[in-house]
């Protein structure tokens, strides 16, 4: 089957089986690679992607679904300027070990953050309990996004073509 | 040597450790110094239990750690942070089960490991004390920080209920046995 939808912002249109794992879909078809696998089974949320804005597991999402979807992946993130930010000032606070959950983290943690007015711990908590980190205790990712929510230069999240940042950094 | 690079040579350089002429030990006949020295901790939890369910909750963790020399901070106490919340759901969640020789919880929704909701707070402290043997006297970090949890996790369940678990995972039905084999203190 044929399915249309927009990725990171760009309008794409693929042909596959309607099972077809959106997991694999990005890794295989797209080359987008910084998605991982962990469990395969939506347990750990390594594999969490953004689509309409919402988080979810692309190891569960069939391509049946996608037709005229909005998805966003840890590439279109590291494509704006203040994602690219965001995720250096994550890593260098120690948010990230051996980085297998970290592209579905940072995604949570971006959503929760272009979301939330005013970031708190609890707040940090359930947004990302659905991603599960194996190597740091999440003391040090709880920090990192505690941080970012007091910077007036956040991360924001730019699901959408004509989100200026997002069109921006495409022309450049 | 940066000319030399630059005009197209190769350089290689090697660095190599050699532990204090003491420090041997026989591997054929287990003999000598295996551990030379030790990294040491304090590590202290502050625990919730549900009184009606005695499910248990970590809510602060504090761990003092001496690793010997700080190589890289950022990481070291990533390693430390890492492994407390490693012991505690060693404490509290982990077990793997074997039945005739299979797993019975091979994957992770039947092998439970902690998340952001059962993570506490954690404060942790680094200490320095160079030790001779290893490279820039870095004594190691990696297994320190699993040590101490589920001993600190048993003493404040039975500091809060009374009730000394002897085994681990300490999950509500062991506690519960704990009291029913009138270990209540
Ligand atoms: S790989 Fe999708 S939830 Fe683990
Ligand atoms: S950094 Fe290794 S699982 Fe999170």
């Amino acid at each position: 089957m044929r399915v249309a939808f927009t990725l990171n912002g760009r309008p794409v249109e693929v042909e596959g089986q309607g099972d077809e794992r959106l997991l694999d879909l990005l890794r295989r078809h797209f080359r987008l690679t910084g998605t991982k696998e962990g469990c395969g089974e939506g347990e750990c949320g390594a594999c969490t992607v953004l689509m309409d804005g919402a988080a979810v597991l692309s190891c569960l999402t069939p391509l049946v679904q996608l037709d005229g979807r909005e998805l966003f992946t840890v590439e279109g993130l590291e494509a704006t300027t203040r994602g690219s930010q965001f995720l250096e000032r994550f890593a260098a606070g120690g948010g990230t070990q051996c980085g297998a959950c970290t592209p579905g983290i940072v995604l949570s943690a971006a959503r929760y953050l272009s979301e939330t007015p005013v970031v708190d711990r609890n707040g940090i908590r359930r947004a990302l309990a659905g991603n599960i980190c194996r190597c740091t205790g999440y003391e040090a990712i709880v920090k990192a996004i505690e941080a970012e929510g007091g910077r007036k230069d956040r991360v924001q999240l730019a699901l959408h073509p004509s989100d200026p940042e997002l069109t921006e950094e495409r022309e450049s | 040597m940066l000319d030399y690079l630059e005009a197209g040579g190769e350089a290689e350089h090697h660095v190599r450790h050699e532990p204090p002429k003491w420090q041997i030990f026989d591997e054929e006949h287990y003999h000598g110094f295996a551990y030379p020295t030790y990294s040491y901790a304090a590590q202290v939890v502050d625990a919730e239990v549900d009184p009606d369910t005695l499910e248990v909750q970590a809510t602060r963790a504090t761990v003092v750690a001496e690793v010997g020399r700080i190589i890289h901070e950022v990481q070291c106490r990533g390693q430390v942070e890492g492994g407390t919340l490693q012991g505690l759901g060693w404490a509290l969640l982990e077990e793997m089960k074997v039945e005739n020789g299979h797993y019975r919880n091979d994957r992770m929704a039947t092998y439970i490991v902690p998340t952001i909701l059962d993570a506490p707070e954690m404060e942790v402290e680094l200490m320095e004390a160079p030790w001779e043997g290893p490279p820039f006297g870095a004594k190691g970090v990696g297994e320190l920080p699993m040590d101490g949890i589920a001993p600190a996790v048993c003493a404040a369940v039975e500091n809060a209920v009374g009730i000394a678990v002897d085994r681990i995972p300490a999950t509500p039905e062991r506690i519960l046995d704990g009291a029913d084999e009138g270990w209540a203190s």
